[in-house]
């Protein structure tokens, strides 16, 4: 199981989470951020500090916001940023793509 | 921004799965295992069926939910690295072997009752013992098999280890030093003992939201740290009403910490027990059990703010008022505890002193408990600081008891880095470690000393293996916190993240993080010597490690916890 990031983060991306992950995990696209679910250890330390209450746990995930958990995995993939497991954001940098489906999303 | 309206959606408002408010369909996997059986009455299972056919004969929901009612928790397996803390499946993670964990409440135990414990640690658990930072003591490398064995003998004097884990109230905090200090409120060891005796083990509090932590203490310098507990009763003295306690609710750290609150209301000592029933009671019924990180006390307690939750436990759930009381005095020390000698009311002392990092060898505890014997009356006591404390000693023996315990590696007058550091349990036995801990905190105690000799102030160097905080990283002078970090070779290494400044008692704050920084766990003596200089050069008079790093503007935090060009983390 991991964290997933869902809709609020949508073109907000406070980045506090990315300073309170301990394995580094939280990946930056242009639009929103995304966890990679085999680098999280589950460990819950992103959540308190997400201004917009945009992380759950996978089995936690809003109904609404379920979908999140695949973009989440996703995100790391061939067919969409190649990224895989890089194990660790920093070296990364953010990237110019957001999944499909983020990058569709109308904007508020 | 377009106007597009419905793209954005707001979740329903989810119901947080509250007994009170009509929600008994489970909502967690937690949940639904604890309703579909009693978990105390797997201690059963373990004697009838598990101990005598083997691991493989326990079922999955005993081993991963309802063991822990009796203090079980399988270990890591050996090898797992930290990277796969949060992906790994069960099985993979979890070893044959088992984490027993024993409640001392109050942290009292007599010379037969610490015999036991070590007699276990030797036989079963391969000599080791972990003093935990919650008075208890945990064993590890126990096989199913020699569970009965140890239940008896443990059980036989008076120790348990029922509902030392688990959705349930946990081993209650107690001053080691209660009955004979000369420097305490009142002693609590009857409202402990009186909990302990008719609650723990019932099924009335054996299924509640999560676990709930409870501290009852007239200590004076506050040695159970009230302010981090689910339910605390602190001594105070009520100017009509005489000593009793002040009610404090709500606290936790982990990875959202938040300190307890008082509710104003002075509970007289007889009362204490029926109290702590009530606002226990309260959390079964109104406690959230929707997420398990939402399930903590804490939660309710912050919606709710401290007038309600004392309304509703007066009228609904203790049927009486409660008198307005007084607030305790602050702790007059920054390091909460009872190492060294101190005075007992008998003229007789008490000898604290501190093992490494609380980690301590099955032999070495017989042996205490002999010296105990020798010495004084036998009575020895765990202090929340991860250290002992042999009590009834005559003064006049006293030195020959210290140099019994250095002869041991225990030290009653130990250097600071000694006294103040702690950790926890770590990736070598725990499934939720992202990183290595008792033993980089002992090679860290060893350093720290041999390089600042001069160092002569009180520091709190706490040393977690994850954010859940159980050697409290965010009330350290300096908490360190696990973490990986990629090399540029590519492979990851344990590394840790700093907190910085962490206090309790007057003006109590959490530590603040050092942004930016991630230093690599060998480099952690590096840092913090260089730490420690900068701040010996740069401290105001009267100041300590946490006022002069709280007098830091974020940007001043920033530059003094930056390593230097060329220092540690520099590759």
């Amino acid at each position: 199981m991991a964290y997933v990031i869902a809709e609020p983060c949508i073109d907000v991306k406070d980045r506090a989470c990315v300073d309170e992950c301990p394995v580094d995990c939280i990946y930056e696209g242009p639009r929103m951020l995304y966890i990679q679910p085999d680098e999280c250890v589950d460990c819950d330390a992103c959540v308190p500090v997400c201004p917009v209450t945009a992380i759950f746990s996978e089995d936690d995930t809003p109904t609404e916001w379920k979908p999140f958990v695949e973009i989440n995995a996703q995100y790391f993939a061939a067919d969409v940023t190649g990224l895989g497991s890089p194990g660790g954001a920093a070296q990364v940098g953010a990237s110019a793509v957001d999944h499909p489906t983020v990058a569709a999303w109308a904007a508020e | 921004m377009t106007d597009t309206a419905a793209t954005r959606r707001t979740p329903r408002p989810r119901g947080e799965g509250q007994w009170a408010l009509g929600y008994h369909e489970p909502l967690n996997a937690a949940e639904q295992i604890k309703k579909e059986a009693e978990p105390l009455d797997v201690r059963e299972r373990i004697e009838r069926i598990f101990a005598p056919g083997g691991f493989r004969t326990i079922g999955k929901q005993d081993l991963r939910s309802r063991m822990r009612w009796w203090g079980l928790y399988t270990q890591r397996r050996q090898n797992v690295p930290g990277e796969r803390t949060g992906s790994a499946e069960s099985e993979e993670l979890e070893d044959e072997f088992f984490m027993m964990r024993i409640r001392i409440d109050g942290g009292r135990m007599s010379a037969q009752q610490l015999r036991a414990i070590a007699w276990a640690s030797e036989r079963y658990g391969r000599d080791l013992a972990d003093i935990t930072d919650r008075q208890n003591v945990q064993l590890h490398w126990i096989r199913i098999e020699d569970v009965p064995a140890i239940f008896e003998r443990l059980e036989s004097t008076g120790l348990t280890t029922t509902e030392a884990c688990g959705d349930t109230p946990r081993v209650i905090l107690g001053c080691p030093l209660a009955g004979v200090t000369t420097d305490e409120v009142l002693d609590a060891t009857p409202e402990i003992r009186a909990i302990h005796e008719r609650f723990i083990g019932t099924t009335e509090f054996s299924n509640l939201p999560r676990k709930y932590k409870t501290s009852i203490s007239g200590c004076r310098v506050h040695c159970t740290n009230h302010e981090l507990n689910d339910i605390a009763f602190v001594g105070v003295e009520h100017p009509e009403l005489g000593p009793g306690y002040d009610l404090w609710v709500g606290g936790g750290l982990s990875t959202n910490p938040m300190f307890a609150v008082r509710l104003g209301a002075f509970v007289a000592p007889g009362n204490v027990a029926d109290v702590w029933s009530g606002v226990t009671s309260l959390f079964r019924e109104y406690g959230y059990r929707r997420s398990r990180n939402r399930a903590r006390l804490k939660f309710l307690v912050k919606d709710w703010g401290a007038a309600k939750v004392r309304e509703v436990l007066e009228t609904e759930f203790l049927r009486a008022r409660l008198p307005d009381g007084p607030a305790p005095a602050p702790s007059a020390l920054s390091l909460r505890d009872h190492v060294g000698v101190h005075p007992q009311k008998d003229g007789r002392v008490c000898v604290g002193f501190a093992p490494r990092a609380g980690r301590i060898a099955g032999h070495q505890l017989r042996i205490v408990a002999d010296l105990a014997e020798s010495c004084g009356d036998g009575r020895v006591a765990a202090t929340a600081q991860q250290k002992l404390v042999i009590l009834d000693v005559d003064a006049a023996r006293a030195d020959e008891l210290i140099g019994r315990l250095e002869a041991l590696d225990l030290r009653a007058r130990p250097d600071p880095f000694r006294k103040g550091m702690m950790a926890c349990t770590g990736i070598e036995f725990c499934k939720l470690a992202i990183g290595e801990t008792k033993g980089r905190a002992a090679w860290l105690t060893e350093e720290l000393a041999a390089r600042l000799p001069d160092f002569d102030e009180e520091i709190r160097i706490h040393v977690n293996g994850c954010p859940n905080s159980c050697t409290r990283f965010q009330v350290a002078d300096i908490g360190l916190m696990s973490a990986l970090q990629v090399r540029p070779d590519g492979t990851k290494s344990d590394a840790f993240l700093v907190h910085l400044g962490g206090t309790m008692g007057d003006g109590s704050a959490f530590g603040r993080k050092a942004k930016g920084v991630k230093i690599y766990a060998e480099h952690a003596a590096d840092y913090i010597e260089e730490l420690l200089r900068r701040y010996r050069s740069r401290r105001g008079p009267g100041d300590t490690f946490s006022t002069f790093v709280n007098g830091l503007d974020a940007e001043g935090l920033s530059r003094f916890a930056l390593p230097s060009r060329g220092g540690p983390n520099r590759e």
